[in-house]
């Protein structure tokens, strides 16, 4: 080994003893506890095999509900953040007057803490003093009781998660927008392609990159989505809008069921694989092509 | 020289450590209106009585301790407890003693002649296995009904006698265009409250307990009677907004006008005085209607968690002390609307509903609150307060599916190995 790979392996060797101990032991020790007895607040360490994997899954109506709410709560939660992000991107794009006020104005969402925003949303939502309610009102339409139907508190949270992380995906696929040489689609159009065919041909496969960015940051966010159900609703009513992050919490530390918490960490993590694990090769396969 | 530099440094970081570790650090979830106020005025007292302890007081929003307890078992696990806690007396506290995290403070209770003080039952809810455990702070009662007395006025009703009256009043009160009870069950347990004093109310304390010893459920017809009852005021007689509101919010609806009554324990009392309104004046309250006789209490007690220092103990019992005298009661209950653990506490101060309940205490059968966490264990609470959400929010569910499916929990939660304490 000589000089220069040994003091990087200085300056690398910190972060990943940190890393190594804060995010994959404890990983482990998750994995470790879901297969224990941990169901008082006292540890048991004696071995349960799959008995909290197989009892969430067997009878129990919760995580079932816990797990429709959340896969109707992500496709139209990254399909939102995502095309509503392209779309203010492009806007931005075009050389719009002002553009870093609009920029500040769609980032801002997102650096208000998930507390603050959803406490914001419940006051929209609310039936009676609520914006939203007394615009429809004013409108003479029929007025929502957001947060209180089990039909409609889904749908609300599935829009106040788009107007936070929109803002996300914007700066994604401007970052995107703003790598694609101008000359391409100078040359684009002086072939003939305008408007749509533009932008189906040339710029949506230019930022490919982004989109895949902003997919799979948004699929793993809609997996762990906690804070802001927790503020808005705490998973109900009756369950409408409960997913598996907020049973977690409430299994381990409200009814102390640690083990059956771990489980349920355990399966959120192993959906969050199932998507971020091909991104890592593909990322790679991108870079390397571009390269 | 360089070497005393060193020495001096390490010595003021171990000194710096040992000042911050020798803090008294409490924990509490009063943050509504009232209730502030009065935990202020607690930690006031207690720094006149000792100027030197510096104190960290840290409320945790979230209603009952629905948030709290989650923060508190993870400090406890870190191995860095508080240096006291809020918590309810009874099986929220049991779970603690059960896993061993606080020290018994036997001791205390014996030379400070406490057990002359307080009442029996109280003096068990804060006793496990033969010791004492923690120290009552106040008394609470759970199941009250609250009333806006000018609306009662205006519509020329009297407060009801009966479970059956009160529903009666609700539909009368709807008619006139107010909303008859005030609901905040943004957390769910205001709603469970709803189906709890109803239970109390329609069954009778012996059927209560029995139901969450698990030896009665659903089917028995008064519970049942109680379960029909709950879906009907909470999908007729309750505010449409009040899945976005909390506790205290709802109270507003009753202080302003909006709504007439409310359900609520008496820290709704704390909430009305905080908005200088006054009881029998403003506000009127009755035990509620049908569960006269019955006090439902809810006692927010602290312990002494395990592995604190000495000094750090010393501090918690020089806490404990301040809120079991006779003047820390008073100064406590009467901002926040409860009344106080000891009986020899002096009704001077104390506004009408406070010494009524002073006097009731005395008198009534006592049982305490599931809902917040005396009468059953937690896994229990939080999965029955889910499952009547459940039943609430499905109105097209027969009372027969609803009985059959909140049974079946019931079941699962109250089995003999859960209840053993």
């Amino acid at each position: 080994m000589n000089k220069k790979s040994l003091s990087t392996l200085g300056f690398i060797l910190p972060s990943i003893v940190i890393v190594g101990i804060f995010v994959y032991a404890f990983i482990a020790w998750t994995v470790g506890v879901s297969f224990t007895n941990w169901n008082t607040l006292l540890p048991d360490w004696s071995f349960a095999g799959f008995h909290n994997y197989m009892s969430l899954f067997s009878n129990n109506l919760r995580f079932r509900m816990d797990l429709i709410n959340n896969f109707t709560f992500l496709p139209f939660f990254v399909l939102g953040t995502m095309v509503l992000g392209f779309f203010l991107a492009t806007l931005l794009n075009t050389g719009v007057k002002f553009e870093s006020f609009f920029r500040t104005v769609f980032l801002l969402p997102m650096s208000i803490s998930l507390v603050v925003s959803g406490t914001i949303w419940v006051w929209l939502y609310d039936p009676t003093n609520g914006a939203i309610d007394m615009l429809l009102k004013a409108i003479k339409l029929p007025t929502i009781n957001w947060l209180g139907s089990t039909s409609f508190a889904l749908p609300a949270i599935i829009i106040a998660t788009i107007w936070q992380y929109t803002g996300f995906t914007t700066s994604i696929y401007l970052a995107g927008l703003r790598g694609i040489p101008q000359e391409i689609i100078e040359a684009a159009k002086l072939d003939g392609a305008h408007g749509f065919r533009l932008y189906w041909n040339i710029i949506i496969p230019m930022v490919q990159s982004s989109t895949v960015t902003a997919f799979v940051l948004m699929v793993q966010l809609s997996l762990q989505m906690f804070d802001i159900i927790w503020v808005m609703t705490s998973g109900g009513p009756a369950f409408a809008t409960d997913m598996p992050a907020v049973y977690m919490f409430i299994a381990s530390f409200k009814q102390n069921f640690v083990a059956q918490g771990a489980a349920i960490a355990v399966i959120i993590f192993l959906l969050t694989l199932a998507v971020v694990v091909p991104y890592l090769f593909t990322a790679g396969k991108i870079t390397e092509e571009e390269l | 020289m360089k070497r005393v530099w060193i020495l001096v440094t390490i010595f003021a970081l171990v000194a710096s450590f040992t000042v911050m570790a020798a803090k008294f650090s409490i924990y509490d979830w009063w943050t509504a209106g009232g209730e502030k106020q009065a935990i202020t005025a607690e930690i006031n007292y207690f720094h006149q009585l000792y100027p030197n302890i510096e104190i960290a007081q840290n409320p945790v929003a979230g209603g009952a301790g629905a948030n709290m307890h989650a923060v508190i078992k993870s400090l406890i696990f870190a191995g860095l407890p508080p240096t006291t806690f809020q918590v309810h007396a009874g099986w929220e506290m049991y779970e603690y003693t059960k896993a061993k995290l606080l020290d018994p403070i036997t001791d205390l209770w014996q030379s400070e002649g406490w057990t002359k003080v307080f009442p029996k039952e109280i003096e068990e809810l804060c006793s496990y296995d033969g010791k004492f455990y923690a120290v009552p702070m106040d008394v609470h009662r759970a199941n009250m009904l609250w009333y806006n007395i000018s609306i009662f006025k205006k519509l020329g009703l009297k407060v009801p006698k009966t479970f059956e009256g009160l529903i009666s009043v609700m539909k009368k009160i709807k008619a006139a265009g107010y909303i008859p009870l005030a609901v905040g069950d943004r957390y769910q347990w205001p709603a469970a409250m709803v189906f709890e004093e109803g239970l109390l109310a329609i069954a009778g304390p012996k059927t209560y307990d029995e139901f969450f010893e698990g030896k009665v459920n659903y089917s028995n017809p008064s519970v049942k009677k109680a379960l029909e009852d709950f879906r009907d005021i909470m999908e007729n007689y309750v505010n449409e907004n009040h899945a976005s509101l909390t506790w205290d919010q709802a109270c507003g609806l009753v202080a302003n006008g909006k709504a007439a009554m409310t359900i609520m324990g008496d820290w709704a009392n704390g909430y009305f005085m905080g908005l200088g309104l006054k009881a029998n004046v403003d506000y009127g309250a009755v035990a509620v209607p049908g569960s006269q006789g019955v006090y439902n209490l809810v006692i927010d007690a602290f312990p002494v968690p395990k592995g604190l220092s000495k000094i750090e103990k010393e501090y918690a019992y020089d806490w404990l002390k301040t809120i079991a005298s006779v003047k820390g009661q008073a100064i406590f209950n009467q901002i926040k609307g409860s009344i106080p653990a000891r009986i020899d506490v002096p009704t001077t101060g104390f506004n009408t509903v406070q010494v009524n309940n002073m006097k009731e205490l005395k008198t009534d059968i006592l049982v305490s609150s599931a809902v917040h966490g005396s009468e059953a264990p937690a896994p229990f609470v939080t999965a029955w307060e889910n499952a009547l959400t459940v039943v609430q929010y499905h109105p097209s569910m027969s009372l027969e599916q609803a009985v059959n499916y909140l049974n079946a929990v019931n079941a699962q939660y109250l089995t003999p190995q859960n209840l053993s304490h």
